[in-house]
C-alpha cells in the first residue's frame, strides 16, 4: 500500500538543505529515548537517508539547489517534484515506472492516527524524564541548560522538531493543491493529538501552520474545505495568548489524564514566580509547588498505544542542528516566498509600478488553480498584452523573484531581511538566475505571456518565430493534423505530478505545432475542437520519439533545453509513428539560427 | 473606514467582556461611562532568556506590590494606566521561559501592536539576538514602522557592561527606533519604555484610522485618539 501511494505522491524528504543537516544531528542518540539503533531492514533504510545526503553535502556544498549531480539515487529523485524543480537533471520517460523506495516514509503516506499515536508515545517518554530540580532552578533558561536541565531542553527540542517537520512537509509540495493535501493531513494529525490530550505536539503542529512560512500561503489555504479550516481555527483558538493563555489553562484543567501538557506556559509561570518571589521569600515554595504538582500529575499519564518502530524511526529521523534553527527558518520562508510569491503590499500607493507588478506576477506565477495553467510548456500562450510585456529571458522563478526586488511597494529593507541572509553565505536567488537563464529560447516566451486562449497573436510574435509567419494565421496551410491526447510530464525541469490527459486537435504547420482545445468532452474529429488555436509550440529544440514501451499509440516530445516533456496519445500506432516521422522531418530541416553578429552582415 | 470601525467596535466589545469578567474593580468606572472603554494596547516583550524581560514586566505591572502577582490569573499582565491624561489599558505578552520554543513566536508576534526588544548590556549574545528578533517581527508584521523600542536592560550593572553604548545607538539608528536603557532593579526608565511604546502604538493607530479614512496625505503622527 505504501509503495503504491508513494508512486502516486512522491515527495522529498531528502533533498532539502534542512534534511541534509540530519546527518550531523544523528550523533545525539541519547536524547531520544525510544530511538534504537537499526535492527531490522526497515529502520536500516530510514537510517540510510542521512548517508545519501552526506554525499550531496560534500559534493554540492549544500548551498546550491541546482547543482545536484545525477548520483546513484537519481532514479528516486527524478520521481520527486521538488527535486525535479531543484535539479538540472533531465526528466526521463522511465522515471514513472521506476520503483520508489517503499521504506522511505513521508508524512502523507502515514495515517494521521499513527503519526499522532507515535508522537504521543515519544513525547510521553520525554516528558516523564523531566525532573523537578530542572524546573525549580529555572535551569533551562541558563547558559548551562544542557547540564542543569537536559530533559526540559530535550522536550522542548521535540516540540521544535515536530513543528519544523510539519512546515517542511507542507513546503515540499509544488502545487497549492498538493500542499493543501499535506496541510489537511496535518490538521487531521492535530485533531488526533487533540483527542489524545497531547497538547505538546498539538501546539507544535498548530504553531507550524501558524508560522510565517505556512500562514501566508493563501492559495494553499484556499484549497482547504471550510470544515477543515474551521477545525483548525478551533484547535488554534486553544493556544491563543489572550488573557494570559486562559483558553489553554482552562482546557488543561478540564481534561482528564492521560495528558501531555504544553510545558511552555508552566515554564513562564516558573520564571515569573522566580522573579516575583526570589529565594527566601515566603511564598516561593508554595507557588512553585503548585506548578510542580500539576506537572507531576500529568507525568503519571499512561497511554495504551502500540509502538510502531518504523513510524517512530521516521519521526525521529527529522532532525537538524539547533544552532542553525534560525537559518532553517529563513530557508523555509524563502521557499515559501518562491512557492507563492507575495502580492504587492501597500496597495495604497497605487503606483504604476505596483500595477505592473500585478501583471508581471500574474504571468510568471507558475501555480494557479486552473489546471490549464500547468500545461503547455514550451507553448506560446497568446495574449493581446504581449507587446506590453518585455521579453526577459530568464527562468520564471528568477523572474518572479526579480520582479519583487524591484517592487517599490515593499518595505525598504524587505529584501535584506528576507533574502539577504543566505544560510551558507550564498544567495540562492543569484544561483537561480545564473543557472536557469537559457540563451533566449523561443519556448521560454511562454514565461512572459499570459494565457488567453483564442486571442490572436500580434505581429510581434513573428519576430520570435522565424520559420512561420503567424501574422496571418488564417492563411496558414496545415501540413499534418489529427486528434491527440496530451499529458504534461514535466515543464521547465519541473515535474507536473498531477497532470491529466487533455484532448486537443493538433496541427503541424511548418515547424510549428498548433493546439486547438476541445469544445466538448468527446469526439475526435476536427469539428469537436475550437477553431481558434489555444497553444502554439515551435518545434525547434524538441525531439519526438515513439514510445512503444508504454503504449503503441503514444509518442513523446522532449525538449532537453527547457527540460520539458510531453506525452501524446493518438489512438493508433500508425498515427503515432507518423507524427514522429513528420516532426523529425521538420526538426531535421530546421536551420540553426545564425548568431547575431553574423546576421548583421546581411 | 470599515476596518477602523470594526477594529474599534471589536476592541470595545473585548474590553466589555474582559472588564465584565475579570476586572470587577473597573465596574464603578463602567457604570459612569459604559460606552467609552479604554483603548487596549498590546505590547510584546521579546529578547533572549535571562535578559530581564519578566523583571521589567513585573516592575511595571506591580511595582513594589509584586507579592500580589499570581501567575495563572487572566489579568495578570493587563493594567489600566493613564497615558497623557487618557485612560488606556496595556496588555503585556511576555513568554519569558519559552524562548527556546522558537516555533511559537511567529504566531504571538502576529497579535502584537508594539514590541519591546530587550537585551542585557552585560551580555553581547543577547544584543546579537535582537537582530534576529527584529527580522522575525518585520517578517511577520510586514511593516517597518511597527512600534518598536530597543531596550538595553541592567543599566545598574555599568561596571559589567559589555555592549558599548555606541553599538546600541547605532543599531537603533539603523532600525530607526528609539533606544532606551533600563534597570528593572532600580526601576530606572521602566515606566518610560512602556509609556513611550504605548505612545507609538497610539499614534500608529491614529495614523491607520486616518489612512483608512482616505486621509492618506497627512501621514504625520499626531497624538490624538479618536474614540467612537
Amino acid at each position: 500500500m505504501f509503495n503504491e501511494k508513494l508512486k502516486k505522491m512522491p515527495r522529498d524528504i531528502l533533498g532539502d538543505s534542512l534534511a541534509v543537516l540530519r546527518i550531523v544531528e544523528h550523533e545525539e542518540e541519547e536524547n531520544w529515548p525510544l530511538e534504537e539503533k537499526p535492527h531490522d531492514h526497515d529502520s536500516n533504510n530510514v537510517n540510510n537517508v542521512p548517508v545519501i545526503n552526506a554525499q550531496n553535502y560534500s559534493k554540492n556544498d549544500c548551498a546550491c539547489y541546482f547543482n545536484y549531480g545525477l548520483g546513484d539515487n537519481a532514479s528516486n529523485r527524478s520521481l520527486d517534484p521538488v527535486y525535479q524543480y531543484k535539479t538540472s537533471s533531465l526528466p526521463t520517460a522511465s522515471s514513472i515506472t521506476d520503483s520508489w523506495d517503499d521504506k522511505v516514509y513521508s508524512a502523507l503516506i502515514l495515517p494521521p492516527e499513527d503519526i499522532a499515536n507515535q508522537l504521543t508515545l515519544l513525547d510521553l517518554q520525554s516528558f516523564k524524564a523531566i525532573q523537578p530540580e530542572e524546573l525549580t532552578t529555572c535551569g533551562w533558561n541558563k547558559l548551562n541548560k544542557l547540564t542543569v536541565a537536559p530533559n526540559v531542553v530535550a522536550f522542548t527540542k521535540r516540540f521544535n522538531r515536530v513543528s519544523f517537520w510539519t512546515v517542511q512537509e507542507i513546503l515540499n509540495s509544488q502545487s497549492p493543491k498538493d500542499r493543501a493535501e499535506t496541510l489537511a493531513h496535518f490538521i487531521k494529525v492535530a485533531k488526533k493529538l487533540h483527542d489524545l490530550n497531547n497538547l505538546h505536539s498539538l501546539f507544535a503542529v498548530v504553531s507550524a501552520l501558524l508560522s510565517a512560512s505556512i500562514y501566508r500561503l493563501a492559495k494553499t489555504w484556499a484549497c482547504l474545505s471550510k470544515k477543515e479550516k474551521q477545525q483548525f481555527d478551533k484547535l488554534a483558538e486553544l493556544f491563543g495568548d489572550k488573557d494570559n493563555w486562559i483558553a489553554l489553562r482552562e482546557y488543561l484543567r478540564s481534561i482528564p489524564l492521560p495528558c501531555i501538557p504544553y510545558l511552555g506556559i508552566f515554564l513562564t509561570d516558573l520564571v515569573y514566580i522566580d522573579i516575583a518571589h526570589p529565594a527566601g521569600s515566603p511564598h516561593r515554595i508554595s507557588k512553585m509547588t503548585v506548578v510542580l504538582k500539576a506537572l507531576e500529575r500529568y507525568q503519571t499519564s499512561e497511554y495504551n498505544i502500540v509502538p510502531l518502530p518504523n513510524v517512530a524511526n521516521y519521526l525521529n529521523s527529522v532532525r537538524y542542528i539547533e544552532e542553525l534553527q534560525k537559518f532553517l527558518e529563513d530557508d523555509h520562508y524563502k521557499l515559501s516566498l518562491k512557492l507563492e510569491p507575495p502580492s504587492p503590499v501597500g496597495s495604497c500607493t497605487g503606483s504604476k509600478e505596483s500595477v505592473k507588478e500585478v501583471v508581471s506576477q500574474g504571468s510568471s506565477t507558475p501555480y494557479t488553480l486552473s489546471p490549464s495553467h500547468r500545461l503547455g510548456s514550451g507553448s506560446l500562450r497568446l495574449h493581446g498584452t504581449y507587446n506590453q510585456t518585455k521579453f526577459v529571458p530568464t527562468h520564471r522563478k528568477s523572474r518572479s523573484l526579480g520582479s519583487k526586488f524591484r517592487s517599490a511597494s515593499l518595505p525598504r529593507n524587505f529584501h535584506k531581511v528576507n533574502f539577504g541572509v543566505g544560510i551558507f553565505g550564498k544567495n540562492h536567488t543569484d544561483d537561480r538566475v545564473e543557472e536557469k537563464t537559457p540563451a533566449g529560447s523561443v519556448n521560454l516566451l511562454d514565461d512572459t505571456l499570459l494565457e488567453s486562449p483564442g486571442s490572436v497573436c500580434g505581429e510581434k510574435m513573428s519576430q520570435s518565430l522565424p520559420h512561420c509567419d503567424l501574422s496571418r494565421p488564417d492563411q496558414m496551410e496545415c501540413d499534418y493534423g489529427g486528434f491527440v491526447r496530451r499529458k504534461t510530464i514535466s515543464k521547465d525541469g519541473r515535474k507536473i505530478s498531477l497532470s491529466s490527459w487533455q484532448r486537443y486537435w493538433l496541427e503541424m504547420t511548418g515547424s510549428i505545432l498548433v493546439f486547438y482545445a476541445s469544445k466538448s468532452f468527446k469526439g475526435n474529429s476536427r469539428s469537436d475542437f475550437r477553431s481558434e488555436r489555444s497553444k502554439v509550440l515551435a518545434l525547434e529544440g524538441w525531439i519526438a520519439t515513439w514510445c512503444d514501451s508504454e503504449a503503441a499509440d503514444a509518442f513523446q516530445l522532449i525538449n532537453h533545453h527547457t527540460k520539458s516533456h510531453y506525452k501524446f496519445k493518438t489512438g493508433y500506432e500508425s498515427t503515432a509513428k507518423e507524427w514522429v516521422r513528420k516532426i523529425e522531418e521538420v526538426t531535421n530541416k530546421i536551420v540553426k539560427p545564425l548568431p547575431a553578429n553574423l546576421m548583421s552582415f546581411e | 473606514m470599515f476596518s477602523a470601525l470594526a477594529y474599534q467596535l471589536s476592541t470595545t466589545f473585548l474590553e466589555e467582556q474582559k472588564c465584565g469578567r475579570v476586572v470587577p474593580r473597573a465596574s464603578p468606572a463602567m457604570s459612569k461611562k459604559p460606552a467609552a472603554q479604554p483603548t487596549l494596547h498590546k505590547v510584546i516583550m521579546v529578547g533572549s532568556g535571562g535578559v530581564g524581560k519578566s523583571a521589567l514586566t513585573l516592575q511595571f505591572m506591580y511595582d513594589e506590590f509584586v507579592e500580589d502577582y499570581e501567575p495563572t490569573k487572566a489579568d495578570s499582565y493587563r493594567k489600566k494606566v493613564v497615558l497623557d491624561a487618557e485612560e488606556v489599558q496595556i496588555d503585556i505578552l511576555d513568554t519569558a521561559g519559552q524562548e527556546d520554543y522558537a516555533a511559537i513566536r511567529d504566531n504571538y508576534f502576529r497579535s502584537g501592536e508594539g514590541f519591546l526588544c530587550v537585551f542585557s548590556i552585560t551580555e553581547p549574545e543577547s544584543f546579537d539576538a535582537t537582530q534576529e528578533f527584529r527580522e522575525q517581527i518585520l517578517r511577520v508584521k510586514n511593516d517597518e514602522n511597527i512600534p518598536f523600542l530597543l531596550v538595553g536592560n541592567k543599566s545598574d550593572l555599568a561596571d559589567k557592561r559589555r555592549v558599548p553604548l555606541d553599538a546600541c545607538r547605532e543599531r537603533a539608528a539603523a532600525w530607526q527606533v528609539p533606544y532606551v536603557e533600563t534597570s528593572a532593579k532600580t526601576r530606572d526608565n521602566v515606566d518610560k519604555v512602556f509609556f513611550d511604546l504605548m505612545r507609538e502604538i497610539r499614534s500608529r493607530k491614529t495614523d491607520n484610522s486616518r489612512a483608512s479614512n482616505g486621509d492618506v496625505k497627512t501621514r504625520r503622527r499626531k497624538i490624538k485618539c479618536s474614540i467612537l
